[in-house]
């Protein structure tokens, strides 16, 4: 240590010991990272210049449909096809008529805006024009050519309305108009909406003609009374201080916004760090990577909301500038606490955004793979913004907690001045929840081994074949195979539904197989694919006959207990059972599936399940897990998913399935492991799954011996006494049964090959 | 200062093991310059990094100034300054703000940091492009902003990895210095490189790297009596021959 040189004052500094980060110092790295991000052209082309071009582009674009639309009346001009000019003059007159009765109405009726529901668009400021389409004829003597190009006309969109009329000269003229009655056809498409509104501008007037027509010919009677039934309508408006529905709009253009503002920075100093060869660098300094991703979350947050805010101005001001705001805000503008609160939750979903970016982009060895990664969940955090608009849609239970969609639904109450303080505070309390919960993530990612040297954990090792035999599925491929069998599993059995033609006996069978289909072919494939050995793996091994009867003795009693566990949360309140049987009840296939052979049934419902099941979820998802996991962590999560898996019916949810369900796959995880055997499991899970439904085969018969009736929805106390007896013996039987050889799995076998 | 022991790593994926470093044992005093030398794929990168504690070893550790790299990254990542050829600059920050700002991560004083600077702005002739933004800097001066941040914090250690590689000859020589400025300040060094001729002009000590093992160690006068060779590049001729040989009688075994 002579070779040591007298440290200097640098040295004593580098040798003094700091944990953690000061605030100063995570100010300081922040702020660095801002310069840098704000100093990038691309943000600034992104936060500045898009909103100054975009919001009025966008806005002139806007107003010219919108004004179309509001002010639509003063030009509206139907195309009505007839036949020769003759009609027109006829039809003309009609319309004309029609038209100063209905105006005559109107200024009698004071209070009433809008006499004629059909009259509304065309009540406002100058009538509607009417152009006339006169088919051309080869041959004018041909009708039905006639009537065909007339119809033609129509249904092509030449004219909206096509008139063809008759005089039926037989009927002699009629009183007061020395005229013959007249047949008039209208010709329409349902389609087209100015195709109906030309139906009804029309119908209205040859209407009010008629009934001119009518009063007279009954003043002439000597009736003066009113007709039985005199219509008048009132049209109410909004209150005038409610915002428009547009608001809906509001927070989707804020998300749209936010992760506008978020995205570039967010892949920019992480993996564009990484490609500029900067982060190796970083990570070589003395200090926390959370700090560093703190630092950079900031950053992200900071430039997101900048971006939100110029964007908001932007806007703003455009509505403003085009005097859109009444549409948007109502006349009285928004107050001023909303905005604020608006903002808020603005920061929120840009705090919670660029966290769940930095997770991925932290990932990500590439400005190109980030975006790659981006692009799913762009999509997934538009969804959300869409929701919103949908009308009706409470803010309220799970919704309160589920990831964007809270923010969104809670940012257009506070707009529309309905937000609840308990949702709102599960909402916004979640949310930071899952921001931190993401920033941790993110900063174990950041600058791993993996990303940092790209030289392990890409993507494509998920997908390499194995090159030597394992002992047992890898939680990877497990996982893998968990996710892709849910959706599968959802959708296929919807499948039954769609053969209304076969009988209920084929559709139960369909309904069982093909899950079963599922449960045993993907983990023989993954098993396959992963040189497993299932024979070990999956525990196919034959077990000793003391541990398959203490299996049966379960899989007889434990349905009692699980039935209990069913009925009890319903019991607990009042009507409860009602609802529940009701709920059955709605299904219309109920009384079919009674007519079932009950042998099919145990088949379809009990048997096949039940061992497909145990091969999926004990076998194969159990196996993988304890590779990695305890056997009390393998057997728990298994029976999580397996409870989950339970809750999934079709597509609707029974959440009251879940406890049963998984305290089901817990004791059937305890009994494989302990067997050391498939087999026990699967015989409980038979008796078990079979005994249920013999029971509710017989439920009719049953409840005229007075057991299970809607009454008397629990089952005697004898039985459950019996049955508990039954279980503790299943246990204690199971607990003498000799532990499986140890180890229950072959350790692993890993081919090593050295290079 | 540092000090080797058995350190190992293996990388490995799904279908094979690599062993990139295999048991490799060596010491480096304060004042000595080290070579780590090998051809591509040799391991050095490796080695350096996990010194550095950026790789976690598979077995054997190395210790910096008493400390460990699995139990006290901190400490140890303080003590050592990195320059390699691939680390790059922050495009829009300028080298000041850069090299400052590594500073503040290894908790060097502003007022030090600042002085610090000066002296490196004369030493690496940095002051033409010091407030200039960094994405506007030629190959060599970034060479010089990168060799110029790994001495902000005056670490008593420093690690080399390729620093020539892609530079000419001016920014070559002015490695070369810089080394030679580094050694006569007592600090240990180790320079890896696959740049034979460079290595015996610069090191005091020579540790050659084949497939992840050290095969020969020790001063040029230890290695020319060991081998036999003169110069290094012959040894490692004699090396790869010798590798290859020996595959062959295990291939033929």
């Amino acid at each position: 240590m002579s070779q040591y040189p007298e440290p200097s004052r640098a040295e004593a500094e580098v040798g003094r010991p700091k944990r953690g980060m000061a605030p100063g110092r995570l100010m300081r790295l922040s702020l660095k990272e801002l310069r840098e991000i704000l100093r990038d052209r691309r943000t600034i082309i992104t936060l500045v210049l898009m909103p100054l071009f975009v919001y009025p582009l966008l806005s002139v674009a806007f107003q010219k449909f919108l004004i179309s639309q509001l002010s639509a009346p003063t030009d509206v001009h139907y195309r009505i096809a007839i036949s020769n000019e003759q009609e027109r003059h006829r039809v003309e007159e009609y319309v004309g008529r029609g038209d100063y009765l209905l105006a005559a109405r109107r200024e009698a009726n004071d209070d009433d805006e809008n006499p004629d529901g059909a009259d509304q668009h065309t009540g406002a400021p100058g009538p509607p024009r009417l152009t006339w389409v006169f088919p051309k004829y080869e041959n004018e003597d041909e009708n039905d050519h006639q009537t065909a190009i007339l119809e033609g006309q129509v249904a092509n969109g030449i004219a909206d309305l096509g008139i063809r009329w008759e005089a039926d000269e037989q009927a002699g003229h009629l009183p007061l108009t020395n005229l013959p009655p007249h047949q008039f056809e209208l010709v329409y498409r349902d389609d087209s909406i100015s195709s109906i509104e030309a139906l009804h501008f029309i119908e209205a007037r040859l209407e009010a003609v008629n009934d001119e027509y009518l009063r007279h010919r009954l003043r002439g009677f000597g009736e003066s009374r009113p007709p039985p039934a005199t219509v008048t309508t009132t049209q109410v408006a909004r209150p005038d201080d409610a915002p428009h529905s547009l608001s809906t709009l509001i927070p989707l253009i804020l998300i749209l916004m936010t992760v506008t503002g978020a995205v570039y920075p967010a892949i920019d100093l992480t993996a564009g760090e990484r490609e500029r060869g900067t982060l190796e660098t970083l990570i070589a300094a003395p200090v926390p990577r959370m700090g560093l991703l703190f630092a950079k979350y900031v950053a992200v947050v900071a430039v997101a909301i900048l971006t939100a805010t110029v964007n908001l101005l932007a806007m703003t001001a455009t509505v403003y500038g085009i005097g859109l705001e009444s549409l948007l805000f109502g006349t009285t503008g928004p107050h001023l606490g909303v905005i604020v609160q608006v903002f808020l939750l603005m920061i929120l979903f840009a705090a919670f955004f660029s966290a769940v970016l930095l997770v991925l982009t932290s990932f990500a060895r590439s400005f190109k793979e980030a975006q790659a990664y981006l692009i799913p969940l762009m999509m997934v955090s538009i969804a959300p913004g869409l929701l919103a608009l949908t009308p009706g849609l409470e803010l309220s239970g799970l919704l309160t907690v589920v990831p964007l969609v809270n923010i969104v639904l809670l940012s257009r109450d506070v707009f529309e001045g309905s937000a609840s303080f308990i949702s709102a505070a599960s909402a916004v309390c979640s949310t930071i929840v899952y921001s931190t919960i993401a920033l941790n993530v993110a900063a174990r990612i950041f600058g791993t081994d993996a990303v940092l040297f790209g030289s392990q954990g890409t993507w494509s090792d998920l997908f390499r074949r194995p090159g030597h035999e394992s002992a047992r599925p890898s939680v990877t491929v497990a996982s893998i195979i968990v996710a892709s069998v849910f959706p599968l599993f959802i959708l296929l059995s919807s499948i039954p539904g769609r053969f209304e033609d076969l009988s209920m006996s084929s559709r139960l069978v369909i309904s069982a197989g093909v899950p079963a289909l599922l449960f045993t072919m993907l983990p023989i494939f993954a098993a396959r694919w992963g040189r497993v050995r299932m024979r070990d793996a999956f525990l196919m091994k034959a077990p000793t006959p003391l541990a398959l009867f203490a299996a049966a003795l379960l899989g007889a009693s434990l349905w009692t207990v699980a039935y209990e566990i069913t009925v009890l949360p319903f019991s607990a309140t009042a009507g409860g059972i009602e609802s529940l049987l009701e709920r059955f009840q709605d299904l219309p296939l109920l009384a079919q599936f009674g007519e079932i052979p009950l042998a099919l049934k145990l088949f379809s419902i009990a048997l096949l399940p039940a061992v497909c099941e145990e091969f999926f979820f004990r076998g194969f998802l159990m196996g993988a897990l304890r590779g990695r996991y305890s056997d009390r962590g393998a057997i728990l999560t298994s029976a999580i998913v397996f409870g989950l898996f339970h809750v999934v019916v079709q597509d609707s949810l029974f959440l009251e399935r879940l406890l049963p369900s998984t305290l089901m796959g817990v004791v059937l995880g305890w009994v494989c492991v302990r067997t050391g055997s498939l087999f026990p499991g699967m015989l409980l899970h038979v008796l078990h799954n079979g005994l249920t439904l013999t029971f509710s085969h017989f439920f009719d018969r049953l409840q005229s011996i007075g057991v299970g009736s809607s009454q008397q929805i629990h089952l005697p106390i004898s039985w459950m006494l019996a049955a508990i007896l039954v279980v503790a013996a299943g246990f204690w039987l199971l607990h003498c049964v000799p532990r499986p050889d140890n180890p229950t799995y072959p350790t692993t076998k890993v081919v090593r090959d050295a290079a | 200062m540092i000090s080797v022991h058995e350190l190992t790593k293996h990388f490995s994926d799904a279908t094979r093991t690599i062993v990139a470093v295999d048991r490799l044992s060596f010491s480096v005093q304060a004042g000595e310059v080290y070579g780590l030398l090998g051809p591509n794929g040799a391991g050095k990168t490796t080695t350096l990094r996990m010194i550095l504690g950026l790789l976690q070893p598979t077995s054997g550790d190395a210790d910096v100034d008493g400390y460990r790299a699995t139990h006290d990254p901190d400490e140890v990542k303080r003590r050592i300054g990195t320059v390699s050829a691939t680390a790059g600059l922050y495009q829009w920050l300028t080298p000041r703000e850069m090299i400052l700002f590594f500073a503040d991560l290894y908790g060097v004083r502003p007022q030090d940091a600042r002085e610090r600077l000066d002296d490196l702005r004369a030493l690496l002739d940095l002051s033409p492009f010091v407030d200039q933004r960094c994405g506007t800097l030629s190959t060599g001066q970034r060479q010089r902003v990168n060799l110029a941040r790994a001495l902000i914090h005056d670490p008593p250690i420093m690690l080399l990895d390729e620093p020539t590689l892609g530079l000419d000859v001016v920014g070559s020589q002015i490695i070369f210095d810089y080394i030679a400025h580094v050694r006569s300040r007592g600090k240990a060094v180790i320079v890896s490189t696959h740049r034979l001729d460079e290595a015996q002009r610069l090191c005091d000590r020579f540790g050659l790297l084949h497939r992840g093992r050290l095969r020969h160690e020790g001063t040029l006068k230890q290695l020319q009596d060991e081998t036999g060779c003169t110069s290094l590049v012959e040894m490692f001729l004699q090396l790869l021959g010798e590798s290859e040989t020996s595959d062959d009688e295990r291939a033929s075994a």
